[in-house]
């Protein structure tokens, strides 16, 4: 029930009712926000799709699974509650009624409006072809979509899940349209196994944005990337009849393929706008305020105007339009006028650089024509210019000039007679300090957002003095991300080396405001000896689920058997001594030291690879075996069966340790790895650690064991020495690991060794990998401490390493004795 | 437990008096008139943890933190089904084993990630046993249908 104060106060507002809750709606609720619009207006907003707001420039990256769904959502449902806004996600506008001034949804409801804004966008373009839809009209409405299983379009977040889903049950797929969206949607599904062909109406791809050749080396290098091209095919039909069997071409010819993604371009949705008597004609037209030419209180944005005769298919001129309107709609500025959009494009496609603007061949004889051309490495470069001015530019395989062309197209401001700079860097290039002064503040620097580094220094004036703060505030690189860099220069210049740090980030977790030394020294001080007693002494008693972890693993370290093990603060994984996977189901390691086993040991994984009917026995990268979809509840079984200790192979702690064949049968061998290793881990085994430490003994420097690239690394030379690397890895991150030091026997490998990893079980942050540990404090520096003693600590690290060591007990023997209750149940019913 | 067991189970608790304790700790007992049902003891979960019932032929998951609070979602996260019972409990934060989507456990909010969770109303008797109410309605708190009207 509205109290009466909040009831005079919306008498007072106007309804401000927006139908599309895309980028275009959401972006011009923003801009009217930001100039007070919150005050002003009541808004109801209405979104086909059952979501908050999201970034549709980043759907290819969905699709190729460079980045999380959830990345790409622009603002979260609680943005709405906290602005005001009534949002109908999931809800259709079926109708405007311009007499009573409301609109219908589809469910029969009508709200009604003072002010109205349509952002319907667009919906994708599907060129007539037999065999599109569905025969059976039910089915296909249970299905959501009107097309026959195994046809796409690309153009939600739904579409691009189901487009995953399907491809990773194909062999073969098409494409339909080599446009800059069907092109990004191409190499996305590259990446799901399936062999992708792009199919183009015209004889070159991208022909809105690029001249025969460099659409010629788009081509070759769309090849060389595993993605067939096939140029001037009209396609006629889809063959098959329950399963897609191909495409059939006007020309006749054919393809195989089990699936089609359609990206012909986009239509707008204009229909809304039609029905209700608006001039519609390739979208709804308005003028240069953004109103619709037939209703002064209906504004029209996005892919859904025609503003003087263009319909925009891209994000920049949205944003323009947006400000325009919301400039006018609040009175900020009533003479506000949107003039048009110049129209620039980088390609997001994985391996590709392209950006294109303005026209892509010359228009008249004096239009002078700058071109470079190296097809074999991909490189074509060329600038069309008229009166001194850029008015178009291709850039392929390198865009490194990208961003200084862009602006001058932009804003037309004259060329310098030298062309050569203009595509390359010359010389020196100058010093970083002199381009940030020479570049002028209205420069764009966000294309997405439309961001100059004008913004940014004065965001930075204004006290924003870290590079996150900035962006939050400004928007800057928070679209498609690719300006981050630029970004954080013109922050580091702005801040003239007088940066504010986000204190967080030296915090060892987030939920406990204390970098690591501080909190090792509270914990010591005030006796904490459990995860709870540390939220409750040192975070207020707030606890913060994700810090949990690390401060369990912290605290098991210090305080060895005097640790109060509270299991809730363990991720799954170590409440249950096995690594979770996608289903819910575990994978089981046991321990197999420097990957050598025996047919008894084989018997028994085999006997229990069938009793329990795992479904994936697998070898892992680390020289053992891995049982994978194991039940919940079968794990301790599993482990008994088994007899064999843990090979922790789902924590973050010492992990295990590869070697070579070794002394033994290896004729290069020099050292006896496959002892060492197995020495190794007996003694450092489930050793809990920042993060996880992975490692390896090779026995010459052949290195088939991979030591080179280990968290610590063991190499025999010759003349029975081994050399002690550190700081490797082969994972996300490459590295080659450090050499620390030449030592000439196991046991000062076991020492050496030993004192490096508890140097950094100390020193490292939660999850700071060797890799960045060992270059952040610098190899001379753990050299000095670990090998020299410099501090005096050796003997303590020793010390404390033997007593974590001796305090070690094998986590599968919680299978006799279940810790807490119901350890190990699936469901309790 | 089967769901035709469980529904057995509930027609035999029609003849048992309306606020007697059930017998033992894992077994269900339901007072019909409001859909409520008996989860048995608290102690079955571990504080600060999460475990997944069964009830009425449906999975609920249920979490008891280190403040004694006790709350009821569903069982499997909405985004990849992960199983949130295994989850890391903060507070009344609950953050999904599989890709760390957060949610307060108290509105069924998203905290990380764009979807909320289905809650059910759950209390705590005298004795400890956990009561659970809404099975098989939806108690969504959707929170992107927050009209004003």
């Amino acid at each position: 029930m509205m109290t009466a104060s909040t009831f005079e106060a919306s008498q007072g507002k106007m309804r401000l009712v927006v139908i599309g809750n895309g980028m275009a709606g959401a972006r011009a609720v923003e801009e009217i926000l930001q100039r007070g619009g919150g005050t002003r207006f009541d808004i109801t907003m209405f979104g086909d799709e059952p979501y908050g707001n999201y970034n549709r420039i980043l759907l290819s990256n969905v699709l190729n699974g460079t980045q999380p769904a959830h990345d790409i959502f622009l603002n979260p449902l609680d943005w709405y509650a906290d602005n005001g806004i009534t949002l109908h996600a999931g809800a259709r506008v079926t109708r405007i009624d311009r007499e009573r001034r409301q609109v219908i949804a589809a469910d029969g409801r009508a709200v009604p409006y003072d002010k109205l804004l349509i952002a319907t966008g667009s919906r994708p373009f599907v060129p007539r072809i037999d065999g599109l839809h569905q025969a059976d009209a039910i089915a296909a409405r249970a299905q959501g979509t009107d097309y026959r299983p195994g046809v796409f379009v690309f153009r939600t977040l739904d579409d691009c899940t189901r487009i995953a889903a399907y491809a990773t049950k194909c062999r073969r797929a098409a494409v339909i349209g080599g446009g800059l969206l069907g092109l990004e949607a191409a190499r996305g599904l590259l990446n799901y196994g399936v062999e992708v062909h792009v199919i183009h109406l015209t004889d070159r791809l991208m022909n809105q944005q690029l001249d025969p050749s460099s659409a010629a080396i788009l081509k070759t290098r769309m090849e060389q990337m595993g993605i067939h091209v096939h140029l001037e095919k009209q396609t006629e039909a889809i063959l098959g009849d329950e399963q897609i069997r191909g495409l059939r071409f006007k020309d006749g010819s054919m393809l195989e393929c089990e699936m089609v993604v359609i990206s012909a371009g986009i239509v707008a949705n204009a229909e809304l706008g039609r029905e209700c008597g608006l001039t519609v004609e390739r979208a709804i037209v308005t003028d240069d305020q953004m109103r619709s030419l037939d209703d002064p209180d209906i504004y029209v944005v996005g892919e859904c105007a025609q503003h003087r005769g263009k319909v925009y298919g891209l994000v920049a001129p949205l944003w323009e339009q947006a400000q325009t309107l919301a400039d006018h709609i609040t009175g900020k500025n009533p003479a506000a006028a949107y003039r048009g959009s110049k129209l620039a494009t980088k390609l997001k496609v994985m391996g590709v650089e392209l950006a294109s603007m303005g026209l892509t061949e010359p228009e008249t004889d004096a239009d002078e024509v700058v071109q470079y051309a190296e097809p074999r490495r991909g490189i074509y470069k060329k600038l069309i210019v008229r009166d001194g001015m850029l008015v178009g530019a291709i850039l392929l395989g390198d865009t490194s000039k990208a961003a200084p062309l862009m602006q001058a197209f932009d804003r037309g401001t004259p060329l310098p007679e030298d062309r050569a700079g203009l595509l390359f860097d010359l010389g020196s290039g100058g010093n970083k300090q002199m381009t940030m002064l020479e570049m002028p503040d209205d420069a764009q620097v966000c294309n997405c957002n439309g961001v100059s580094k004008g913004i940014i220094r004065k965001c930075v004036m204004g006290g924003k003095r870290n590079a996150k703060s900035v962006m939050e505030a400004t928007r800057a690189g928070m679209g498609c991300g690719s300006c981050k860099a630029l970004v954080n220069e013109i922050v580091e210049w702005a801040c003239e080396g007088q940066q504010d740090e986000d204190p967080s980030i030296h915090y060892y977790v987030p939920g406990v405001p204390l970098p690591k030394a501080d909190l090792v020294r509270a914990v010591q001080e005030q006796g904490l000896r459990s995860v709870s007693a540390v939220f409750q002494a040192l975070a207020d008693g707030i606890e913060d689920a994700a810090s949990k972890p690390g401060l369990a693993s912290l605290l098991a370290q210090m305080w060895g058997a005097e640790y109060e093990d509270e299991r809730d603060a363990r991720f799954i994984n170590d409440r249950v001594h096995a690594n979770i996977q996608r289903d819910g189901t575990f994978s089981v390691i046991p321990q197999i030291p420097g990957g050598i086993t025996s047919p008894d040991q084989l018997r028994r994984i085999a006997d229990v690879a069938d009793k329990y009917q795992v479904p994936m026995v697998k070898l892992t990268g680390g020289q053992r075996i891995d049982l994978l979809g194991i039940r919940k509840a079968d794990l301790p079984k599993v482990w008994r069966d088994l007899d064999m200790p843990s090979g922790q192979a789902y924590s973050k702690k010492y992990r295990t340790c590869k070697s070579c064949v070794g002394t033994d049968f290896c004729r290069f061998g020099l050292g006896d790895s496959t002892k060492l290793a197995q020495e190794i881990e007996a003694r450092f085994q489930g050793l809990e650690s920042p993060g996880k430490l992975k490692l390896a003994t090779a026995g010459c420097p052949r290195n088939c064991s991979e030591a080179y690239v280990k968290d610590v690394g063991v190499v025999a030379v010759e003349g029975g020495r081994w050399e002690i690397y550190i700081g490797g890895a082969a994972g996300a991150h490459v590295r080659k690991g450090d050499l620390l030091c030449t030592v000439e026997s196991h046991d000062e490998v076991m020492r050496i060794a030993g004192r490096f990893m508890q140097y950094y079980r100390e020193n490292a942050r939660y999850l700071e990998r060797t890799y960045a540990f060992v270059p952040r404090l610098g190899i001379d520096r753990i050299r000095a401490i670990v090998v020299e003693d410099s501090e005096g600590i050796a003997a303590r690290l020793d010390a404390t390493l033997a007593a974590s060591i001796a305090a070690y007990v094998d986590p599968w023997k919680e299978a006799i004795t279940p810790k807490t209750a119901n350890q190990f149940a699936e469901v309790i019913a | 437990m089967t769901a035709t067991l469980a529904q057995t189970e509930r027609e035999m608790s029609m003849e048992t008096p309306e606020f007697e304790p059930s017998k033992s700790g894992q077994s269900m007992s339901v007072q019909k008139e409001r859909e409520e049902y008996c989860l048995g003891s608290l102690d079955q979960i571990p504080p600060g943890e999460g475990r997944r019932f069964r009830v009425a032929g449906r999975d609920i998951a249920v979490y008891h933190t280190r403040q004694g609070m006790v709350h009821a979602t569903q069982a499997d996260c909405p985004h990849r089904n992960g199983p949130l019972s295994d989850g890391l409990l903060g507070g009344s934060q609950l953050v999904c084993p599989l890709h760390a989507w957060k949610w307060d456990l108290n509105t069924g909010k998203p905290l990380f990630g764009d979807c909320a969770l289905t809650i059910y109303p759950v209390r705590l008797t005298s004795q400890r046993e956990i009561w659970v109410e809404g099975i098989g309605q939806e108690f969504a708190q959707q929170s992107g249908s927050n009209s004003q009207d």
